[in-house]
């Protein structure tokens, strides 16, 4: 059974060429060797023949003379001439068949000479016989043809003429010719079998030494491929190692590996300087020398994340821990790992980084203070107050309550506006140091926007403990702040919530308290107010309110009414006033001071008011299609103040006017005094950009805020709206007709028209016509009506116009 | 099986090289078989040695003498041919062997392996011939020269009893004499093959024998 190589094994005509040139080749070897083998015979009988002769026939004598026998010379030079051939051949052609032929007839031939000169010895025939057995040497049976050919001549020549020489006979005998013959034939049978079976032994030699040679060559190639594959993973690993060394030493990490089964830990060098070591510090092999450094509040956090890390229970182990740094100071370090788990799962080494994260962590809280600090006051502030209360509302203590109280300053704007910004800020940041010095320390106080400050009481026992502090909080912003060289009084107005357990929403508590100092400004400033149960209730009630008129929009429950302006000496109608109202479907009709401030504060004013926009310019188109081209006829609509900056507003009504075709100019849109006061920058350019869309403006409510003679002036206004409680007190005193008729005059000068609201009797249409109002607008004319009823309002002639 | 392996000399020229060498070895063997197979001087015989009391002939069977030359190396097989007629006939010739030394020998120059040879054969009588006298009575020449006498001391077969130079065996001589013993008809001559008993130095230089064939 001969090893079969796994691969690149040769096909079988293949391995049999190579069997076959093995065979040849170690034939041609052997033969070889046995040439040597018969140079060396040939010298060495050449020897011992020369040696027998001398011993034998060393001198021939003639009486007492003597001189060298012949034999002697024979030995000599017959042996010298015989030996010549072979060596010449074994020397000229080495291995191959003639040589070996020659040597064959040549080891015959010293038989025949041996014999001959040993005076024909029968121990010297044994040469010939010794001879063949030699000539077996070389696994060619075919070397025994010619060997035996020379000893048949030979005996068969001296068998005739010398039969006594070689049958020891007088007479030749066949049959003694036929034994000679079957002696020599039979070493000859056997040699030949001797070499056949040699040769066949060599064949099956040849083809396992091919085959090992064949699988020799198969691993070779193997172990060449495993070589090349081994040198490659070495380069690999070598790479890789120059790479983790490299990263190692060119990170600012720390690197550690920690092999969980002998609890030695190897620390790259980059933990020295990571933790402020000298270069040559010794740090040991222990997680000692890295545990010992971390601080005692982090330690147990650390090592219990690892334990459920090492155990399975999660996946990643990342964590920031505080390590002691050289210095003395700590640092933040990031400490990340990923462990290397047995077929059980069980983690038997654990390699991770360790990362300064110090600079980053400052960062962080500077962040963290920027977003949930006040920049000006320092005071924590909208976000940070949420994060608070809603921690103490979740989290209340046993007994205890809290409370928020709503700061609002009173007068701050006035500061802001006539010292400057400086002195404002410098204002809050007084107002806050109050705040800091005077609040217990687990209350927080922040800065919700502008002049508002929200308290957070935390752990109070109740109103009354509320109440106290309130007061001492009233007591404490009446005292004045010394800002730039000014004392500046800036009282507040403060709302308050107790919690009382229906809080889970710290926005519904802001609320409420927001809610409660509004009510706290209203009744008077320098006062607080605690939010009740009836505020609850209002605040309910608008809550549902909201809701419903959310809902309402999506009904069209709102409706457009219309409330005629005419001219106070005619009374004719040229225009119409519209309004929106709110058609509830159980409380009947809403009217707009009631859902209006409520639009506002939830946006859809805007959506609203470009609603009635859109209403009223149809409603126009429909009454300009109606009414003679020659009438003066307009339609006026509010714009609220959210209306007025808002970006789109602009464009809604270029395209309304557009598609519905009204002429720009029978439109009045009424803005009211502080809306535009309030917006001031921003509501000068909106305002020059409706004016650049041709239509009219006009002031609305004036009389009731600021009554600012500059608004007057810069803005481009049309109509002068006198409020209703101006014309209201008109008959109650002399001085509000004085004034009254200096805002007419300045209105008039301005080049403005004049329209009075609220007219509601025709006492008060009288005073206005006296004071040279030329429009009004009143119920005393009509209320707002219904478009039908408003149509046939202007078709008909009414009863006011008998009395204007 | 041809080896393909380069080689010095080319076959044909090989062929030749063979060829030359055989015919120096065959002339060589030819030299050989010549020197082997040409006898020496057969010497003249006498017919009658009756008297010659040296040799002591048997009176009552046949007396085989052998003349040797003590130190030739062919003899020895004539000597063995010597003892396997006595084997064959034990009791019915007597043998005398004897040695030729030439003058001024040494005197104990004739006890060479010959000597000692012919010493082994049973009832053989040595017989030292100084000088050679006693060979030259008889008229040997030649060493391994036999002669065989009767009782009565008349020479009935002369000639060597190997079948050629050193070679034991079977030889014309020898059966000769076996078929006198066994009263057989037979040669009475045969040629010898051996080293000249007398050196032409010595006096006893001999011309050729006249009766040999």
């Amino acid at each position: 059974m001969h090893p079969t190589p796994t691969t690149g094994s040769p096909s079988m005509p293949d391995t049999n060429a190579a069997v076959e040139a093995r065979f040849k080749q170690d034939f041609y070897e052997n033969a070889c060797r046995a040439d040597k083998l018969f140079a060396v015979l040939m010298v060495l009988q050449l020897i011992a023949g020369v040696i027998g002769a001398i011993a034998l026939t060393p001198r021939t004598w003639a009486g007492g003379e003597s001189w060298v026998h012949l034999h002697v010379w024979a030995s000599v030079g017959i042996g010298m001439a015989i030996a010549a051939g072979p060596l010449f051949m074994i020397w000229a052609r080495p291995g191959q068949p003639a040589t070996r032929y020659t040597i064959a007839v040549a080891q015959m031939l010293f038989s025949i000479l041996l014999i001959h000169i040993s005076g024909g010895r029968i121990e010297a025939h044994f040469h010939i016989f010794g001879s063949l057995a030699f000539l077996a040497f070389y696994r060619d049976w075919r070397v025994f043809i010619p060997a035996t050919a020379v000893i048949a001549v030979d005996h068969l020549v001296r068998g005739i003429f010398w039969p006594e020489s070689v049958f020891g006979v007088l007479a030749a005998s066949p049959w003694r010719a036929a034994e000679h013959a079957g002696w020599v034939l039979f070493e000859d049978f056997f040699l030949v079998w001797s070499c056949v079976q040699s040769c066949k032994e060599m064949r099956l030699i040849a083809q396992t030494q091919v085959n090992l040679e064949e699988t020799n060559q198969a691993i070779e190639v193997k172990v060449q491929q495993r070589t090349e594959e081994l040198h490659a993973s070495n380069d690999a690993l070598r790479a890789s190692d120059e790479r983790y060394r490299l990263v190692v030493e060119g990170t600012r990490e720390a690197v550690w590996d920690w092999d969980l089964t002998t609890n030695k830990v190897y620390y790259a060098p980059n933990w020295r300087p990571l933790l402020g070591l000298a270069p040559d510090t010794e740090m040991g092999n222990t997680p000692a020398a890295w545990f010992g450094r971390i601080t005692s509040s982090n330690l147990q956090s650390f090592q219990g994340k690892l334990d459920r890390y090492l155990k399975g229970e999660t996946t990643e182990f990342d964590i920031e821990v505080e390590m002691l740094h050289e210095d003395g100071e700590t640092r933040w370090m990031l400490c990340r790992a990923a462990a290397s788990r047995d077929g059980q799962g069980r983690a038997v080494r654990l390699t991770g980084s360790l990362t300064d994260i110090s600079e980053l962590k400052n960062a962080q809280n500077k962040l963290r203070r920027m977003a949930e600090f006040d920049q000006l006051t320092d005071l924590p502030n909208r976000d940070y107050l949420h994060q608070r209360l809603r921690s103490a509302l979740a989290e209340p203590t046993e007994g205890m309550t809290s409370a928020v109280a709503f700061f609002d300053f009173d007068r701050f704007k006035v500061i802001n506006d006539s010292l400057g910004h400086n002195a404002g800020d410098a204002l809050l940041k007084s107002i806050a140091e109050r705040f800091r010095t005077h609040l217990r320390p687990r209350d927080t106080v922040a800065r919700f926007g502008g002049d508002e400050f929200v308290v957070l009481l935390r752990d109070v026992t109740g109103e009354a403990q509320v109440r106290e502090i309130c007061a001492r909080l009233i007591q404490l912003f009446a005292e004045p702040h010394q800002i730039d060289g000014h004392e500046i009084v800036s009282t507040a107005s403060i709302g308050v919530v107790v919690n009382d357990s229906r809080y889970q929403d710290p926005d519904e508590m802001i609320r409420d308290a927001d809610a409660a100092m509004y009510r706290a400004k209203s009744n008077g400033r320098d006062s607080y107010k605690m939010f009740d149960t009836v505020m609850h209730d209002e605040a309910m009630a608008r809550l549902n309110m909201e809701h419903e008129f959310r809902r309402a929009i999506e009904l069209q429950q709102i409706e457009v009414h219309y409330q005629p302006i005419v001219t106070t000496a005619e009374g004719e109608i040229v225009g119409f006033e519209a309004l929106a109202r709110w058609v509830h479907p159980e409380r009947g009709v809403i009217n707009p001071d009631q859902f209006i401030p409520l639009a506002e504060e939830t946006g859809l004013i805007v959506e609203l008011g470009e609603w009635v926009f859109k209403q009223a310019c149809n409603q126009l188109r429909g009454w300009l299609a109606a009414l003679p081209s020659s009438r003066e006829m307009s339609v006026a609509i509010n714009v609220s103040r959210r209306q007025l900056i808002h970006p789109q507003m602009i464009e809604n009504f270029r395209r309304v006017l557009h598609e519905t075709g009204v002429p720009p100019e029978r439109v009045c849109l009424e803005i009211t005094e502080s809306a535009i006061m309030d917006e001031r920058d921003d509501a000068e350019q909106v305002i020059r950009k409706l004016k650049q869309l041709g239509v009219k403006l006009a002031l609305d409510d004036f009389g009731t805020g600021q009554s600012s003679l500059s608004c007057l002036h810069r803005f481009p206004i049309d109509v002068l709206k006198i409020d209703r409680s101006f014309v209201r007190n008109l008959g109650e005193s002399v001085a509000f007709s004085a004034v009254l008729s200096s805002i007419i005059s300045l209105g008039h000068n301005l080049n403005m028209r004049i329209v009075g609201e609220g007219i509601e009797s025709p006492e008060q249409l009288a005073q206005l016509q006296a004071l040279e109002c030329e429009h009004a607008q009143g119920y005393y004319f009509a209320p707002p009506l219904r478009p039908n009823d408003a149509t046939k309002l202007l078709g008909s002639k009414p009863a006011w116009t008998r009395a204007a | 099986m041809t080896e393909a392996q380069p080689q010095k000399l080319s076959g044909v020229r090989a062929m030749w090289l063979i060829a030359a060498w055989a015919v120096c070895c065959l002339t060589g063997f030819g030299v050989l078989a010549h020197y082997g197979n040409t006898p020496g001087e057969a010497g003249a015989a006498q017919p009658d040695l009756s008297t010659l009391e040296q040799l002591a002939l048997d009176e009552t069977r046949p007396t085989v003498v052998m003349f040797v030359h003590p130190h030739c190396p062919c003899t020895a097989a004539s000597l063995e041919s010597l003892a396997r007629l006595q084997r064959r006939f034990p009791d019915r010739l007597a043998l005398r062997v004897v040695f030729c030394v030439p003058t001024g020998m040494e005197a104990d120059w004739h006890e060479a392996k010959l000597w000692h040879h012919a010493g082994r054969l049973p009832s053989c009588q040595r017989i030292v011939d100084t000088g050679g006298g006693l060979c030259r009575s008889a008229g040997a020449a030649t060493s391994g020269t036999v002669g065989v006498y009767d009782p009565n001391g008349r020479l009935r077969f002369w000639g060597g009893i190997t079948p050629s130079r050193g070679h034991a065996g079977d030889s014309p001589g020898a059966d000769a004499i076996a078929r006198y013993l066994s009263q057989q008809p037979y040669d009475e001559r045969s040629d010898v093959y051996g080293c000249p008993l007398m050196g032409c130095a010595d006096e006893t230089c001999h011309a050729p024998d006249p009766h040999h064939r």
